[in-house]
């Protein structure tokens, strides 16, 4: 788990690969980041209106992202490997 | 609310104290080297890196600012818990290896990784400098504003002991102290919020009575208080404040006002699930305060008065006066709300005491596993603050002029040990927090001012000796902002340090990674322009002139408070324009990636 501080030298391949994952991923997360921003910025009172399973979608909104971003970080470690 | 010092609360912050600091005297061999005080030596392990993350990261501000936000304005709190967790996402997939392969010790090394320029260097010292000191004073104020209600010491000693305190500790280890302090802290926090949000969980929802007015203060014929600034004494209701005769006191507030019809017979629903306790209280009614500013008298007054909102109500966006704006039609105000969650999101990854971090692990792969544990850690975290300040909306426990405090008398609504925990573990926050800035900018000044800019040449134990200096002088800078802002509302300096690190870090360091043709040039000034449009866009807004100068905000000439949304892509394009006019000079384009 630990060890020195170690100079690398990685495959360009390999740290190209990563980098497009990264990408594509902070696409994907960026995305939802900017729809639920534009959501409540201009349409805070149909925000207010939809609901599911008696708990509004504001909170499954910010739910989301949050344990998205838990997932998203677990599947990009997964994917790096 | 008069406080009492709690003795518990006490030993278990001395306690905590004395652990860090002994841990930071037994960790001092370690650190005799540059690569040891700056880096840890590169052998912090990922898993405790990752959980440091969380330590360095989850500030007073995260903890104390957001619980209290919550309980007082609902969701608009867990909208920053949403963006400063969102900023993670970026450093993981866009920063994390790339800046460990870059970079050895600070920030200005990773800039300058293809250039060798002392300009680059100044910029980024500059930059690391400014964004700690905006990080460092809210810390500080906050470290002044906690000893006196947590522990009964005045504001002057807490302030004063935490940068004592904090000094000592960066000054003993360097970066393997500072690691370990914020393990310690980012362990705890996270543990004793779940401890929290469990007992919220099971203490489920009651109907509580209002406490009478008369009962409190017999003199009150209304539920309102009001709160005088007298002569630097605090007047209560026309009176004193105090608990003697002759004296009034605040009352606890905070409680649900009625709940959904299943439970209006028993007035109380027992223990609850996560999901179960979010729909109860959406469709409960909830006693929230309003507050009033005014003189009366020739005094500062605020009038606090009770209002029963729709739980559903609290928790959608748009509550709290920084984001009443969205739900209104003026551009202006939607742009403002954009723009800082647009802050939030590129901040994390730009702030200097966070991208050091980096440089404790041995390499990429440790870099990486240890920012997913920290996002892990700081998300599992911020869920738990939504039921924090939930919980102590409805805990009868607030106290009304100080939003703050939510989170410790909550816990004190289940017992002083819980209080005397929790208040430790706000004491740790600081801890950790000040500990990072202050062996960022540390760090800066002697291995980037001293060492590269002023190209002194000094073998690694004069660089830790200069560092130690720098510790002790960053320390005595923060303590004295820490008293000079005493009393001023500063916690909106955090969501600018945000964005000055968006705006005159991240452009470069991204445009770095992702162009070749970036140069020297480009990067150099690409930082100034960042740093100096969003500092200078920040002294002239709407917001400083309100609750900094206090001018009008109608007179600022800048009412858009938040400037992110500008200056985070006039950055990218100072970058990019600066780099196409200067490409011409081959010594400073590169071709090979870095």
């Amino acid at each position: 788990m630990h060890g020195p501080n170690t100079v690398e030298d990685e495959d360009s391949l390999v740290v190209a690969r990563r980098t497009a994952i990264g990408l594509r991923l902070l696409a994907v997360y960026g995305s939802c980041y900017a729809a639920f921003i534009f959501i409540c910025a201009f349409f805070v009172n149909q925000l207010a209106t939809w609901e599911w399973i008696a708990i509004p979608m504001s909170i499954w909104f910010g739910m989301g992202l949050m344990l998205g971003a838990i997932i998203l970080a677990f599947l990009y470690g997964r994917l790096c490997r | 609310m008069i406080y009492e010092s709690n003795f518990l609360a006490i030993c278990v912050f001395v306690s905590i104290v004395a652990l860090t600091l002994g841990l930071s005297f037994y960790l001092g061999a370690k650190a005799k080297s540059s690569e040891g005080f700056f880096a840890a030596g590169g052998n912090i392990p990922w898993f405790v890196n990752g959980i440091a993350f969380a330590g360095d990261y989850l500030s007073a501000a995260s903890f104390l600012g957001i619980c209290g936000m919550i309980a007082f304005f609902g969701y608009d709190g867990f909208l920053y818990s949403i963006g400063y967790l969102a900023g993670w996402v970026v450093a993981l997939l866009v920063i994390a290896e790339p800046l460990k392969r870059m970079g050895k010790y600070t920030f200005a090394d990773a800039l300058d990784s293809r250039f060798g320029s002392k300009g680059i260097k100044l910029v980024a010292s500059l930059s690391t400098l400014l964004v700690s000191i905006f990080y460092l004073i809210p810390q500080m104020v906050g470290a002044g504003a906690l000893v006196k209600p947590l522990l009964g010491l005045p504001y002057s000693v807490g302030v004063v002991m935490v940068g004592g305190i904090v000094t000592l500790i960066v000054c003993t280890a360097g970066m393997v102290s500072t690691t370990y302090v914020q393990f310690i802290k980012g362990g705890l926090l996270v543990v004793f919020s779940l401890i929290l949000t469990v007992m919220i969980l099971n203490r489920g929802l009651e109907v509580r009575e209002p406490m009478s007015a008369l009962e409190s203060n017999p003199d009150n014929i209304s539920d309102v208080m009001v709160v005088q600034s007298r002569d630097g004494a605090r007047w209560i209701d026309g009176k004193p404040q105090g608990t003697q005769p002759g004296e009034h006191d605040l009352r606890s507030v905070g409680r649900v006002a009625e709940l959904p019809k299943q439970y209006q017979s028993s007035k109380q629903t027992g223990p609850l699930g996560p999901l179960e306790y979010l729909r109860v209280l959406s469709q409960s009614k909830i006693e929230v305060w309003t507050e009033t500013k005014s003189t009366v008298d020739g005094f500062a007054t605020r009038t606090f008065a009770p209002k029963i909102a729709e739980g559903r109500e609290l928790l959608q966006p748009g509550n709290h006066p920084t984001f009443k704006g969205i739900r209104g039609d003026r551009w202006i105000e939607k742009l403002d709300f954009i723009s800082l969650m647009l802050a939030l999101f590129g901040g994390t990854a730009s702030l200097p005491h966070i991208l050091i971090r980096y440089y404790t692990v041995k390499d990429q792969a440790s870099a990486r596993k240890s920012t997913i544990v920290g996002i892990a850690a700081i998300g599992f975290f911020y869920v738990l603050t939504l039921y924090i300040g939930l919980g102590a909306m409805v805990s009868g426990a607030l106290d009304v002029t100080d939003p703050n405090m939510a989170a410790p008398l909550l816990a004190k609504s289940f017992g002083s040990w819980l209080f005397a925990a929790i208040s430790a573990i706000a004491f740790t926050t600081v801890l950790g927090t000040v500990s990072g800035l202050i062996i960022a900018s540390s760090g800066t000044i002697a291995h980037d001012l001293v060492g590269s800019v002023m190209g002194i040449e000094l073998s690694g134990d004069k660089q830790v000796r200069i560092a130690k200096i720098a510790s002790v002088a960053v320390g005595v800078i923060a303590i004295l902002l820490g008293l000079l802002f005493e009393g001023m509302n500063v916690a909106f300096l955090v969501g600018w340090a945000f964005c000055i690190a968006a705006s005159a870090n991240l452009p470069s360091l991204v445009m770095l990674l992702f162009w070749k043709g970036t140069t020297k040039q480009g990067v150099i000034v690409g930082v100034l322009v960042g740093l100096f449009s969003s500092l200078g866009w920040i002294l002239l807004c709407a917001d400083t002139y309100a609750k900094v100068y206090g001018l009008p905000a109608s007179d600022a000439w800048i009412q858009l408070s938040q400037p992110g949304l500008f200056t985070i892509p006039l950055g990218f394009l100072t970058v990019w324009i600066t780099s196409l006019a200067t490409s011409t000079s081959k010594t400073n384009k590169q071709t090979a990636s870095a």
